[in-house]
């Protein structure tokens, strides 16, 4: 529907046991969805991909973390593939960014906004659906994380690139689990899920925003062993390499 | 726990997530990834074989769902992220536990396809697909050649015998006992001869030029080598 009317609270309970597309408004997973595929076409379009390979990436990057959420959750059919709405939206970006890629690419860097908005939305939609399948705490804040960054990890994995994500760099992943952490907390506090969804996107949406602005960016694994080893009264270990990462001193 | 599957005890089912976790979490760490990324990596690893098999199967929410074995993972990860030289010294251990318990998923993978009905083909498959799937997501997410398809040591051939190995007594005998038992033991002694004698799985081997001579088609003295 296009008008936000699953925002009453009232609806929450008869909501959530009949349907099985997200709660937020249509629109807002239809505008993340399309953002999606917007990023992934100009990706794969200033790489050299064919027409196939920019609606590919595009579907990819835009479907691809709701897809994996509902294929772990097993809730039928994906709703991505019964609301026709998704793969239409997500073919036009396709088809926008095949021919505006240097445009998009622009846009999309002064547009993080929007991009934030994206992986909010997407956070917030996926671990609605986790804790509406009735899982615990930990695996929704995972359904969560992956609906929101699954789609980058595919489009990467496609490309045949090291996923972005999953590297130092500024918060994406992690404010998608910030999200996750905040709506399931929410939740168990007694909010509504409507309420747990709004303050999950804000955050989101905060977070990768801020972290852009201010330069805030994850680190590397660090190594603490020496520290547990001189706790144990043990001659510390030669810590790992941080260029190759392996112990390969000799000793 | 399905009916007619194979009941580990979740002592060994965590020991096995978190090693799984672990062995990600190092691997990752070489990727230079952030914490998010080796959490994901060690995740995949930890739960990943089981999870292919159960959205594969698809008539139920994937058990590491069900079960907090994320949070086991999330432990492995946590300690492979700020304690990396630290954990690396488990490696020996976790690599004898996978040795040892590889059998085992191909066993409950298999189970779980005969369970619903699937062809013995089928059942081999998802027994393979239970071991060797968290390596090869991480292999994919870690952009390697997944290295369970590479020659190299007895992991996955000696995960098809054991899987073969079981679906055929049970087919044959009906003694679920007894092809649970040969076939965990197979896969263990394979994958550890293999590697106490060095056995590497071969590559593939070009055998059309001599397919040729033999049909009297290539006169050549020679067979050449292509590679």
């Amino acid at each position: 529907m296009l008008f936000p009317s699953t925002l009453l609270p009232l609806q929450d309970g008869i909501e959530d046991l009949l349907s099985s597309s997200p709660q937020l408004p249509d629109w807002s997973t239809y505008a993340a969805v399309a953002f999606g595929g917007l990023a992934g076409a100009a990706f794969a379009a200033r790489r050299g991909f064919d027409f196939i390979g920019v609606l590919g990436l595009a579907v990819a990057q835009g479907l691809g973390g709701l897809l994996l959420a509902s294929i772990l959750l097993q809730t039928g059919t994906p709703f991505v593939l019964t609301d026709g709405w998704y793969l239409v939206i997500v073919t036009v970006a396709g088809i926008v960014g095949f021919f505006f890629a240097g445009l998009i690419a622009r846009a999309v860097q002064s547009a993080i906004l929007f991009d934030a908005l994206s992986l909010g939305l997407l956070c917030a939609v996926g671990t609605n659906m986790a804790m509406r399948s009735g899982l615990n705490n930990p695996p929704a804040v995972f359904i969560g994380v992956v609906t929101a960054v699954g789609g980058m990890i595919l489009r990467d994995v496609l490309a045949g690139r090291a996923p972005e994500v999953l590297r130092p760099g500024i918060f994406i992943a992690f404010a998608a689990l910030v999200g996750a952490i905040v709506f399931v907390v929410l939740v168990d506090i007694g909010a509504t899920r409507t309420f747990a969804q709004f303050v999950t996107v804000v955050v989101v949406t905060a977070l990768r925003f801020l972290s852009v602005r201010f330069h805030w960016a994850t680190r590397e694994a660090k190594d603490f062993s020496d520290r547990v080893w001189r706790l144990w009264g043990r001659k510390p270990a030669d810590a790992l390499d941080p260029v190759t990462g392996h112990n390969d001193k000799v000793r | 726990m399905a009916a007619g599957v194979l009941a580990v005890p979740t002592l060994i089912e965590v020991a096995a997530v978190t090693g799984g976790a672990i062995a990600g979490a190092l691997h990752a760490r070489k990727r230079h990834m952030d914490f998010m990324g080796i959490a994901f990596v060690a995740i995949c690893t930890g739960v990943g074989g089981g999870a292919i098999r159960d959205v594969l199967l698809g008539n139920a929410v994937p058990v590491f769902l069900l079960q907090n074995f994320i949070l086991m993972a999330v432990v492995g990860a946590v300690a492979g992220y700020f304690f990396g030289a630290l954990v690396s010294e488990l490696e020996p251990a976790i690599y004898v536990l996978d040795t040892l318990l590889i059998g085992v998923w191909v066993v409950i993978g298999a189970e779980k396809g005969l369970a619903v009905g699937l062809a013995a083909a089928a059942a081999v498959f998802l027994g393979l697909t239970t071991a060797i799937g968290g390596g090869l997501l991480r292999d994919v997410l870690c952009r390697n050649v997944p290295t369970a398809l590479m020659p190299g040591q007895w992991v996955a051939a000696a995960a098809i015998v054991s899987a073969v190995l079981f679906v055929t007594i049970e087919h044959f005998t009906g003694w679920r006992g007894v092809a649970e038992v040969v076939a965990i033991a197979a896969a263990a002694l394979l994958r550890a001869l293999s590697a106490r004698y060095n056995w590497v799985t071969p590559d593939a081997v070009d055998a059309s030029t001599r397919f040729r001579r033999w049909l009297g088609l290539d006169r050549s003295s020679r067979p050449t080598r292509v590679n």
